[in-house]
């Protein structure tokens, strides 16, 4: 494998060039913004009860309100990624943090199925899109060197991972101690400290510096989309959003029918959460040494494994923690690698427009995941379908991603007049 | 920064961060917390 390979072209890439931020400095003030957007939005489940109850919603008012916000996460994030590669990631992330608080503050004084629309859909689905990983990743490959982005990307999501991981008893006791309403605000008073961290990602001289061709938005979407790896990339995050949703939706519902205590679930629902932030670090540190397509075919091919051991296995109390350590592992690991690899193909100046675009793939498979979960169940009596079109899409996707290939994409440079 | 300094500082991370995990999972095992999401996260769906 050539050492090439893994590396970006230095003449279009400004992070060849000296760091113009610390690499402590961005990863604590990335790590810090995600464990917090990433969060926040993962307890949100545990709002559907109690506000149902008090506001006499149904219980598809909230989920409508859930599935809106899913999916102006990933149409935001084209948008706000290009407006972080052009005006500076800190605007975008402070701006988001703005929304991020307006929309918990608004949503706990909703009183209407719009107004938690609005709130919860709309205005929390604009702010993650300002305030995750393909903003934060943009300030990253654009001040860490490309031989330790890998690595980089991989604290930076091991810290988003950590955040789900702890914000699910956090917020339950939040809700238990203070009611629903409270929680909200305090969580929206905890989303305005990202605009603070915001300011340790101010860069200097933004699109100034670098030596690389400058190139027109325009320009880069043309070149992306005409580049099999971009769509082979964009197609395998496809599914890693449905395999991932499907089975954080409706695996508690998967252990009820076959019997299983809810206490199993929430045994199941920790473990993955725990094993998600070894999986995630784990795979930065592997996209330093291996190449990330490959890494990228593992992961899917492991889950299409995992997931058919599970179905086919008897299903006790052992075998749902065993897959969910498995399924836990391999989690949010395709984050690091698909977006370090489009920072090395099409170097870093829209690296944030590109990882959202990427990243609308990986929500719309979300969106498939749940509705098909439940369309199929509900079509066939059972999840047996939706778990066997999980391994095949597993395998296409594992298959999608070898033919990726990791170069940076030669430009020419513009000739004088 | 000296070679042992450099070691020990990264046991200490690595521990550090090791024993916050540890301590959120322990959180997920609490009875009382862990009825709670049980009932959430069982009624949810």
């Amino acid at each position: 494998m050539a050492c090439s390979d893994f590396q970006d072209n230095p003449r279009m890439n400004p992070a060849s060039t000296p760091s113009r931020l610390s690499m402590s400095q961005v990863l604590l003030c990335g790590a810090a913004i995600v464990t917090l957007s990433m969060g926040i939005r993962h307890g949100f489940g545990l709002f559907l009860q109690p506000m149902t109850m008090d506001r006499g919603w149904s219980r598809e008012t909230f989920a409508f309100a859930l599935a809106v916000q899913n999916l102006m996460w990933g149409l935001a994030g084209p948008v706000a990624g290009m407006w972080a590669d052009r005006f500076g990631a800190w605007r975008v992330l402070i701006v988001g943090a703005v929304l991020y608080a307006a929309g918990l503050v608004t949503m706990a004084m909703a009183t209407s199925g719009a107004g938690l629309t609005g709130s919860a859909g709309f205005l929390l689905g604009m702010a993650q899109s300002g305030t995750t990983y393909a903003v934060i990743y943009g300030v990253i490959a654009r001040n860490v060197a490309p031989e330790k982005r890998s690595w980089a990307m991989g604290i930076t999501a091991a810290a988003g991972s950590f955040g789900q991981f702890l914000m699910v008893p956090v917020e339950s006791g939040l809700i238990g101690a203070l009611g629903w309403q409270t929680a909200l605000i305090v969580l929206g008073c905890a989303a305005l400290a990202i605009a603070p961290l915001a300011l340790g990602l101010r860069e200097p001289h933004l699109g100034q510096a670098g030596g690389g061709p400058t190139q027109s938005v325009r320009a880069a979407l043309r070149e992306a989309f005409g580049h099999p790896s971009f769509l082979w990339l964009t197609a395998g995050y496809f599914v890693c959003g449905f395999q991932v949703v499907f089975i954080g939706v409706h695996m508690p519902s998967y252990l009820k029918d076959h019997g299983l205590t809810p206490e199993v679930a929430t045994t199941s629902l920790a473990l993955i959460g725990l094993f998600n932030v070894f999986g995630t670090y784990a795979v930065g540190v592997l996209g330093q040494r291996l190449a990330k397509r490959h890494i990228l075919a593992g992961i899917y091919l492991l889950r299409g494994v995992a997931i058919t051991v599970f179905v086919l296995a008897p299903l006790t109390p052992w075998s749902v923690y065993l897959f969910s350590a498995v399924i836990g592992l391999l989690w949010l690991s395709t984050v690091p690698p698909t977006n370090a690899i489009v920072a090395q193909i099409f170097g870093v100046q829209y690296m944030s427009m590109l990882g959202g675009i990427v990243f609308l793939s990986h929500q719309l498979g979300s969106f498939a995941g749940v509705w098909l979960g439940g369309r199929l169940y509900d079509l066939t009596g059972s999840y047996h379908v939706v778990w066997w079109l999980s391994v095949m899409l597993g395998v296409m996707a594992a298959l999608a991603n070898l033919p990726v290939r990791e170069t940076a994409i030669e430009r020419r440079a513009p000739q004088p007049a | 920064m000296t070679q042992p300094t450099h070691i020990l500082r990264r046991a200490v991370l690595l521990l550090l961060a090791l024993s916050t995990l540890a301590a959120v999972f322990t959180a997920y095992l609490d009875p009382e917390l862990a009825l709670d999401l049980a009932t959430r996260v069982w009624s949810c769906l």
